[in-house]
């Protein structure tokens, strides 16, 4: 019994953590390529989730919505891209934040205004209703294995694509050395704006996804940008395969810590204060997991650049 | 016998496949001019910033007025009175030149954790800060911002930040580095003045500034010292005239 | 005109406009200035670190909860007649409760800072915020002191000869406190620690060349800051006689830095210039539409695009002193 919960505790940890994933690679290729810092990746992530949400109900087909999440997420972060980002990539940090949080305000305000306060329906298709029989014995939503698997697949594809494809080599190049890679003669404009609009689409993408599951409502993308954040530096800025580490970590720390820590908490302390220091501890475990690997890996676990 | 000020044995540093400091052993004594010469990327600037400690020796002493200093911070060892000149011109910016003087006399005359006094208003740290600017010639120039001065006049800033430190050695890395002929006629003429005050461990590329001021000239080398010596045996010396003077073997 | 001037007008309109409004018997206004003033303050914090020090921290809501959460637990304590330990009932007097909540928050500040100022950067502002949002998920886990729901502080706590409860006596308080900071911080930017500090923000290779520890400086200059937000969020709390986790969310750490910088960074009055125009948004704007943090956000990215100086830099056309 304690091994079927285990496994399924482990599971969903796993789907969180692709979850994270798809917004991390977004937020390190940015930070890894265009040295940017961008709050307004949560907004992306909502967009997507909206996007999918209202077409997924006029057309009442959830891949449409699936498409349409991708699609107007990258929309909206190309023009936030030329419109906004352009002008930050030579500021410091303290520009970028300020600038992104105010984007943050601008969207959230006009997805209000647009759709207005309550969450949208968004519901899982019906493929996927249900459970399904997993080593024969786990019942495990069929969903959230979809999501797996499909998280899986774009990692794969996000994988080839940076480091098997010219495109991807150029976006490697951009990340170790932005300034030779444009004495060089390559694009640099454009390879900016296809890997923020890239990083926006995963973002809307896992919005859309995770939405069927919570819910499509303004807030969403804020917890999990800071997630993703926290990924980003543990797993080493500009680096695919240290968010793709860093994501599976960090989803496994935040579900198995508010699965169990409460019940490891009880087997030494009184369990009403267990169940409270377990739960308080378990949403801190992720942050003091980070101070910790950055007190010995000053630079996460991959940095790109040494 | 020569009194070392900078005493530096068996130094070594690499990054990774790369041996930027061989075991290296060198001194600085007291009343000298030491140049250190070589070719671009063979170690002198990191030997300059082990020397200050921004990078930690894997192996090796560095002593500085017969005290071990490995341990010490950058800035514990400015402290101590290491002055440092920078390759390129490292000036706070936004400050005047006179302000960015009265920083140096500010930190060298006691502690910088005072509140409430102004420190603009402190009449003899003002002076201080005027007379080291009287130094270099640049009294004239005291009330624009470091951001407004011309190269050459940046490089003087330098000697003159150096200078108000009161050291007991220098290490000036490239202080000629983009100067008009008139300006490196003055500085080599400042620099003599300076040794009498503190021993100089100088950087150079300008042979023929090198040649007129040093004391003793080390080669580097891939991280090596391939010769040491005095001016007239290095310019005599076969591998220092293939390696780096142009001379053909 | 000039920065100077610009400052005296301000003070006179934050002293002046409020008297008014007490005359006029309109509370409500009054309480709008008390606003203006306690964000303000929490404002002087934070620029004394970002403004001032360069030192990027988005964790500063963590001292502004402090603050509050302080005042509020010292006070429930007293109210309750619970004792929080053995003897100490807590309190409801304002003039103890100001040095407790600073204190705690300065000790919380020294240990973030020797964690965090060994980092620079993004790893920083990374760092500082994880804190922040430490203490945040914490507070909203421990039911003890309300969780989610916050705490509601019964009475608004004393000082002595005053009766707090009046909306213009409170506003002296915090005006009262704003000024004698705003001197305090004046005569700091001014001596040889504001010196170095300002120094060490535009090049700290050449403050450590001249031996002066980098750290040390950076790590005081946190800690004061984080003090003056403290008292701000003991003020905070007085003034809506309530606290909750929101006061540790990253949201407010956000909104301490556009006051800041709507004002001017690392201008001395432009914490208050920055509240004023924020509150001054949320009331008229937010009379006219509920989407009026949409129209801040636009201010704030204009202001970081095109109007580095903020406010003061925008009237005084003048370069900041260094």
């Amino acid at each position: 019994m304690g091994a079927i919960l285990l496994l399924e505790q482990c599971l969903n940890g796993l789907q969180l953590g692709i979850m994270l994933f798809l917004m991390a690679a977004g937020l390190t290729l940015i930070f890894g390529v265009m040295g940017l810092i961008n709050l307004a990746h949560g907004s992306l992530y909502m967009i997507g989730a909206f996007a999918c949400a209202a077409v997924a109900s006029w057309t009442g087909s959830f891949t449409l919505g699936l498409v349409a999440s991708v699609v107007c997420a990258a929309a909206a972060g190309a023009l936030i891209e030329i419109g906004v980002m352009r002008r930050l990539y030579q500021r410091d940090h303290l520009d970028q934040v300020l600038a992104t949080f105010a984007l943050i305000l601008i969207s959230s305000e006009a997805m209000r205004w647009l759709f207005g306060s309550y969450p949208l329906y968004l519901d899982v298709p019906e493929m996927f209703y249900g459970a399904i029989n997993l080593f024969g014995v786990l019942q495990y939503s069929r969903y959230r294995l979809f999501i797996i698997v499909l998280g899986l697949l774009t990692a794969v594809g996000i994988y080839l694509l940076i480091n098997k494809t010219r495109i991807g080599m150029r976006i490697r190049a951009g990340a170790a050395d932005r300034q030779m890679t444009a004495a060089l003669g390559i694009n640099i404009s454009l390879i900016f704006t296809l890997v923020f609009a890239l990083g926006a689409a995963l973002a809307g993408f896992a919005g859309a996804l995770v939405g069927s599951i919570q819910s499509v409502d303004i807030g969403m993308g804020e917890p999990v940008l800071i997630l993703a954040f926290v990924v980003v530096v543990i797993g080493g800025i500009g680096s695919i395969r240290g968010a793709l580490v860093g994501a599976i970590i960090v989803g496994m720390v935040d579900t198995l810590g508010r699965g169990y820590l409460p019940q490891l908490l009880q087997l030494i302390l009184d369990p009403v204060f267990a169940n409270t220091l377990g739960a308080a501890l378990a949403s801190i475990a992720i942050y003091l997991l980070m101070i910790i690997i950055l007190i010995f890996k000053p630079k996460g676990l991959f940095p790109a650049h040494g | 016998m020569p009194n070392p000020v900078i005493e530096i044995t068996n130094l070594s540093k690499s990054f990774g496949a790369i041996q930027a400091t061989q075991d290296l052993s060198i001194t600085l004594n007291f009343g000298e001019i030491h140049a250190l010469i070589g070719p671009n990327g063979a170690g002198k600037s990191t030997l300059i910033k082990q020397i200050t400690g921004y990078i930690q020796p894997d192996q090796g002493q560095i002593r500085f007025l017969g005290q071990t200093i490995n341990q010490l911070s950058p800035a514990s060892r400015a402290k101590l009175g290491l002055a440092q000149t920078f390759q390129v011109s490292s000036l706070i910016m936004e400050y005047s030149c006179v302000d960015n003087l009265l920083l140096v006399v500010q930190a060298r005359s006691g502690s910088s954790f005072s509140f409430f006094a102004a420190v603009r208003d402190d009449q003899k740290l003002l002076a201080q800060a005027r007379s080291y600017l009287d130094q270099v010639g640049l009294s004239e120039r005291h009330h624009l911002p470091a951001s407004a001065l011309s190269h050459g006049e940046r490089r003087q800033l330098e000697i003159a930040m150096a200078l108000a430190l009161e050291p007991k050695a220098f290490l000036l890395d490239e202080p000629m580095a983009g100067m008009d002929p008139a300006g490196v006629k003055n500085l080599i003429e400042r620099l003599k003045e300076m040794r009498l005050q503190a021993p100089i461990l100088l950087i150079e590329h300008d042979m023929a500034a090198v040649f007129a001021l040093a004391d003793r000239i080390t080669v580097l080398d891939y991280g090596r010292i391939i010769a040491t010596g005095s001016v007239d045996s290095i310019r005599n010396n076969e591998h220092v005239q293939t390696a780096y003077l142009g001379v053909a073997p | 005109m000039s920065e100077k001037y610009l400052n005296r007008i301000m003070i006179a309109l934050l002293v002046g406009l409020p008297w008014l409004a007490h005359w006029l018997d309109e509370p409500y206004y009054v309480s709008l200035a008390t606003r203006i003033a306690i964000l303000a303050l929490a404002g002087v914090g934070l620029n004394l670190a970002l403004g001032l020090g360069g030192m990027v921290s988005f964790g500063h809501a963590a001292f502004f909860g402090i603050g509050g959460y302080v005042t509020g637990i010292l006070a429930s304590h007293a109210l309750n007649y619970e004792p929080i330990i053995s003897g100490f009932m807590g309190t409801t007097q304002m003039l103890i409760i100001w040095p407790l909540a600073m204190l705690i928050a300065a000790v919380v500040a020294l240990f973030i800072g020797l964690l965090s100022l060994r980092t620079s950067g993004v790893y920083f502002i990374m760092i500082t915020l994880a804190f922040a949002q430490m203490i945040y998920y914490f507070s909203i886990s421990w039911p003890t002191y309300g969780g989610e729901d916050g705490l509601p502080i019964y009475m608004r706590n004393g000082f002595p000869g005053l009766n707090t409860l009046q909306p213009i006596q409170f506003f002296m308080i915090c005006c009262t406190l704003l000024l004698i900071t705003l001197w305090g911080v004046s005569r700091l930017q001014n001596s040889r620690f504001g010196n170095a500090l300002q120094a060490l923000r535009q090049n700290e290779t050449r403050v450590t060349s001249i031996g002066i520890n980098p750290l040390g400086i950076k790590l005081t200059a946190f800690v004061i800051s984080a003090t003056i937000t403290a008292l701000a969020g003991s003020l905070f709390a007085d003034l809506n006689r309530f606290v909750s986790p929101t006061m540790f969310s990253w949201h407010t750490s956000g909104e301490i830095m556009i006051f800041v910088i709507l004002g001017g960074l690392g201008r001395l009055y432009g914490p208050l210039a920055g509240a004023g125009l924020f509150i001054l948004c949320e009331a008229l704007l937010g009379g006219w539409t509920e989407y009026w943090q949409f129209f801040l956000g636009l201010l704030l990215l204009g202001v970081v695009l095109f109007a580095r100086g903020g406010l003061i830099g925008l009237l005084s056309r003048e370069q900041k002193n260094a």
